[in-house]
Parts: C-alpha cells; structure tokens; sequence
C-alpha cells in the first residue's frame, strides 16, 4: 500500500510538472529578435547570381559548349584530312583547289616556305 | 509587398525551418511558439534556476537559427529533438561550470496559469517537491527523466538527445524514477498525500 501511495505522489509531481511551460514576454522577443538578426545575416550573405562574362557569352550565342566543341571537332577532323590525304581532297574539289592554288595544291612546300622566310628577312 | 508567403502554422518544424532559410518572416514566429516553451521547460527542470533556464534557451534558439541554412529536411534529427539535445548539452555545462547539483529554490518553477488559489499552491508545493527530488538525481538521470516523464518523449527521441542507446535510456529512468519515488516518500504531506 505504501508502495502503491508513493507512485500515485510521484505521479502527482509528475503530472503537476508536465503543465506547459509559458515563456515571458520578454523572452520571447529576445528570441524572435535573435532570429531576425540571425535571418538578415543569412539572407545578405547568401551569394548573388553570378554575371556571365564574355567568353560565356560568346560560347551561349553559339549554341552552348556542346555546339563549340562539335565546330572544335570539325575542324580538326578536317585538318587532320588535309594532312592525311591531300590529294583526295583536291580531287573531292574537283581539282578546284589545284587550280586555285596556282599548282601549290592543298600541301604547301615547307622547305619552299622556309627558303622564302629567308629570302624575306635576309642573313641575320 | 512581401516577398514570401507567411508561415503555415500546419507545416512540420523541419519544413518551417527550410521556410526560415529561405527568408520568411513568419516562420520563427511558429517555429518559437512551438520550441521555445519545450526548452526553457527542459533547462528549468534540469537547472532549477529560472533565469539561468532563459539564458540556456535563448541560446539553443539562436543556435537553431544559425543552423537553419544548413537544415536538411530528409537527413536532419527533427528540430525538436535537435533543440532538446542543444539544451542537455548547455545544461550539462552550465552544471559542471557549477559544480555542484543542489536545487536552487526557484519559486517561479512553479507551473504556470494552475486553477484556483488552493490548488495552485498544492501544485506550487508538488513541483518545489519535485524539482528538489530531481535536483538530488545524478545529472544523467535527471535529463532522462525530465525527457521521459515530464516532456514525454520517447526512449529512442531521449536515445538521441543523449547520445547513448535505447537500453542505457531504460536504464537510466527506471533508476531515476525510483530515486525520485524515494526522495518524495518523505514529502508526502507536501505533496498532499497524507497517510
């Protein structure tokens, strides 16, 4: 019976002290103050979207950095044709690049190139 | 012209928290009216001193405000456990800054708003009962069972709070609560038990 009288007193604090706890006013506005403060902060550091500069600009108006490194691709593919089968190319041309060329075709001289440098510039 | 809705008092606490970090200024209204009592009724509990409790839950407010940016609806503890766990921890400083775990007879931990003069003396002298029992438990105990039958949480919520296992919460309140049983039994008459 003790036992039993002991629980029901321990309860009874218990149950007493489950009321909820009322902060005061002026805690409370400290608290609200806190979180505006703390709010104001995050908000003024959270980072501004970033201007595009030129080259981002450029690489857009070209359709984007997938359409660049396709023109890329082109290009090299097609120098690489150049070097690779020259004469196969003039001949797709129809000998047009032959005749254009003044009988150079599609692959300069380089030698030719170097001995004309020197005739340029001279003896150093 | 505001530029977000203001809070929904029927969102969650994790969804209010997202609200806050993106700049709403209605969501630490709710987010106080809801959090704030839990934790100022924690720390006085566990301290026995009202305006150290303040202090301690002003404290676990900001640090919830500052965690805001980061909260993670999906990963995060809910902010109440969170908050709960915030509080033990400044609690446990607070103490040991202390040194010492006698109550401090705090008239205004007193529960607030009770009916009727006599009444609200009865339960005026069952909670002073009662926090100076609590008072006298080791300060693991008195957390977990402040957590457990005071605020009346679960034993895997205190798990988390405490950082310890769901046994050892177990563990922890069924020794506190005896303790508790055996520290009131003289106090009966305080209590308004007379045999």
């Amino acid at each position: 019976m003790t036992i039993e009288r002991d629980d029901a007193a321990l309860e009874a604090a218990l149950a007493a002290a489950r009321g909820r706890t009322i902060p005061p006013d002026d805690l409370v506005a400290r608290v609200l103050a806190d979180a505006a403060r703390v709010q104001a902060e995050q908000m003024a550091a959270a980072p501004a979207p970033r201007r595009a500069g030129w080259v981002q600009g450029l690489v857009a108006g070209m359709g984007g950095w997938r359409a660049v490194s396709g023109v890329s691709l082109a290009g090299v593919a097609g120098l690489a044709m150049g070097f690779a089968a020259p004469d196969l190319v003039d001949a797709w041309s129809g000998g047009q690049i032959w005749a254009l060329s003044g009988g150079a075709g599609t692959m300069p001289e380089i030698g030719a190139l170097w001995d004309g440098a020197w005739e340029e510039f001279g003896d150093v | 012209m505001s530029q977000h809705q203001p809070a929904d008092s029927r969102l969650s606490d994790g969804a209010l928290m997202v609200l806050f970090a993106n700049g709403d200024p209605g969501a630490a209204r709710v987010l106080t009216e809801r959090l704030l009592p839990r934790a100022l009724g924690h720390a006085a509990r566990v301290l026995g001193d009202r305006a150290e409790a303040e202090d301690v839950a002003q404290e676990a407010m900001m640090r919830l405000w500052r965690a805001a940016r980061d909260w993670r609806q999906d990963g995060e503890a809910a902010p109440a456990t969170w908050l709960y766990r915030v509080v033990a921890n400044l609690c446990v400083d607070r103490l040991r800054r202390r040194g010492r775990t006698d109550p401090l007879d705090d008239p205004d931990l007193a529960a607030d708003g009770a009916p009727g003069v006599v009444s609200q003396m009865v339960e005026a002298d069952r909670i002073a009962a009662l926090d100076a029992a609590l008072a006298s438990l080791p300060e693991r105990q008195r957390q977990a069972v402040v957590l457990r039958h005071i605020e009346g949480l679960s034993n895997p919520e205190i798990a988390a709070i405490l950082d310890i296992g769901v046994e050892a919460v177990e563990s922890l309140t069924a020794r506190g609560k005896r303790a508790l049983g055996a520290a009131l039994a003289g106090r009966k008459e305080a209590l308004g038990y007379d045999d």
